[in-house]
C-alpha cells in the first residue's frame, strides 16, 4: 500500500493461489492497520477477479475511480497473449512518491 | 527539425543534468529525482549495465531539452521469463515542445532490441497518443471505473477524541473474531528464507505477469529512502512463517 494524505491505497495485493478469501482476510488486515495509522480508508481498485471478489463490500464505499488507467504496450514475444496478462494499478508503481 | 537532434543513452554523467530537467517539467526537488534515477537503475535487480536507462537530447549548447526512462522489470510471458522494460518521465523542456522531441526519445524506447515486452502505463492524455503513433498497442482491459474505500471503524469517526490505545483495542478485538487463526503484521524486508512462500502468492492466474520474487518486492517497497518513507507491506499467514519474526 502507499500512503497518501490521510489513506492508504493499494498498489498490489497477492494471495497463495490467488484465492479471493484469503484475499478479503488481507483487506481486513489492511483496513485494521490503516485505522492504527490513523488513515480514514483504504483505496481498492480492483484489477484482478480474486480482489474484486475480495472486497468487504459492507465496510467499503464506492467512489468514482479519478483518473482512468492507459496501458500501451510492444510485444517481442509470440507467447504473449494479452488477454491472459496480470496488469496493475501502474504496473508496479515505479514512482517512488 | 528533429533530424538535427541527437538522441543518447542516458549516462551516470547526465544525471544532474537530467534532473534538472525532469524538476523544471514536473516539479518537485532535484534530491527527489536523484533518488528515482537510483530506484529505477542502481538499485532495480532487473537492471544492468547493458539496459539503457532512458534515452537524452541535449541542445546544441549543452542544455538538456528531451528525456525518457527505461526501467526494467522481470516479467513472467507465456509462461516463460522474459524482461519487460516500462517508459516514464517522458519530458521536454518547455522551451523546445513542437520540435518532435518527444518522438525522438520515444521512438529510441521503443526500438530497443533487448526486451520482450515495452509498456507506458498511466500516461498524460498527449503520451499516450505519441505512444499509439509510435506503434504501441491500447490495452482494451474495460477498466472498472470505480474503486472502492475500504473504511476504518465509523464508530469511531464520531468519537474522534478516542485514545488511540483505546481504538486500537477495538481493531484487535476485531480481527480476534475472524474465524481462522490467521496473523497479519507490518513487514519490513523479506528475507531469503521467505522465497518458497513468497513465490506461491499471485493476484491471478494469468499467464503473463510482473514478477514478484523477494529481491523485486524488496526493491519497490524497501530499496530506497523514498518508497520507505511511504510504502506498507502487510503479511498474513497461519503463525508459523514470517509471522515467526516481526520485521
Amino acid at each position: 500500500m502507499k500512503r497518501s494524505h490521510n489513506s492508504f491505497y493499494l498498489l498490489e495485493c497477492r494471495c497463495l493461489n490467488a484465492e479471493a478469501e484469503i484475499a478479503k482476510e488481507l483487506l481486513l488486515a489492511a483496513r485494521g492497520f490503516a485505522e492504527r495509522q490513523r488513515a480514514s480508508y483504504v483505496t481498492v481498485w480492483q484489477y484482478t477477479q480474486m480482489i474484486e471478489q475480495a472486497i468487504p463490500l459492507t465496510l467499503s464505499i464506492r467512489s468514482r475511480h479519478p483518473r482512468m488507467m492507459t496501458y500501451g504496450y510492444i510485444p517481442n514475444l509470440t507467447a504473449f497473449e494479452p488477454s491472459s496478462w496480470e496488469t496493475t494499478p501502474g504496473d508496479g508503481d515505479v514512482s517512488v512518491n | 527539425m528533429s533530424g538535427s537532434f541527437e538522441v543518447s543513452p542516458l549516462k551516470e554523467s547526465d544525471f544532474q543534468d537530467a534532473s534538472r530537467l525532469l524538476t523544471s517539467v514536473f516539479g518537485g526537488t532535484r534530491d527527489h529525482t536523484m533518488g528515482c534515477f537510483a530506484h529505477w537503475w542502481e538499485l532495480n535487480p532487473a537492471w544492468s549495465s547493458i539496459i539503457p536507462r532512458g534515452w537524452f537530447i541535449r541542445s546544441s549548447e549543452r542544455a538538456p531539452i528531451a528525456f525518457t526512462a527505461n526501467i526494467p522489470f522481470n516479467y513472467i510471458i507465456g509462461g516463460q521469463p522474459g524482461l519487460c522494460c516500462a517508459t516514464g518521465s517522458l519530458a521536454v523542456h518547455s522551451d523546445w515542445r513542437g520540435q518532435g522531441l518527444s518522438k525522438l526519445v520515444g521512438r529510441a524506447f521503443v526500438d530497443q532490441c533487448k526486451p520482450d515486452l515495452l509498456i507506458g502505463t498511466d500516461s498524460t492524455d498527449v503520451a499516450y497518443k505519441l505512444w499509439l503513433s509510435l506503434g504501441m498497442r491500447p490495452l482494451e482491459r474495460g477498466w472498472p471505473k470505480s474503486s472502492y474505500r475500504i473504511v476504518g471503524d465509523l464508530s469511531a469517526w464520531d468519537r474522534p477524541h478516542l485514545p488511540p490505545s483505546r481504538r486500537l483495542e477495538k481493531s484487535l478485538q476485531t480481527e480476534r473474531l475472524r474465524r481462522k487463526p490467521l496473523l497479519a503484521h507490518q513487514i519490513k524486508k523479506f528475507e531469503e528464507r521467505d522465497t518458497h512462500d513468497v513465490n506461491k502468492c499471485r493476484a491471478s492466474k494469468a499467464s503473463t505477469y510482473a514478477v514478484r520474487d523477494i529481491k523485486t518486492l524488496n526493491w519497490l517497497y524497501f530499496g530506497s529512502k523514498f518508497v520507505r518513507q511511504t510504502r506498507a507491506v502487510l503479511w498474513l499467514d497461519q503463525g508459523n512463517n514470517l509471522s515467526d519474526t516481526q520485521r
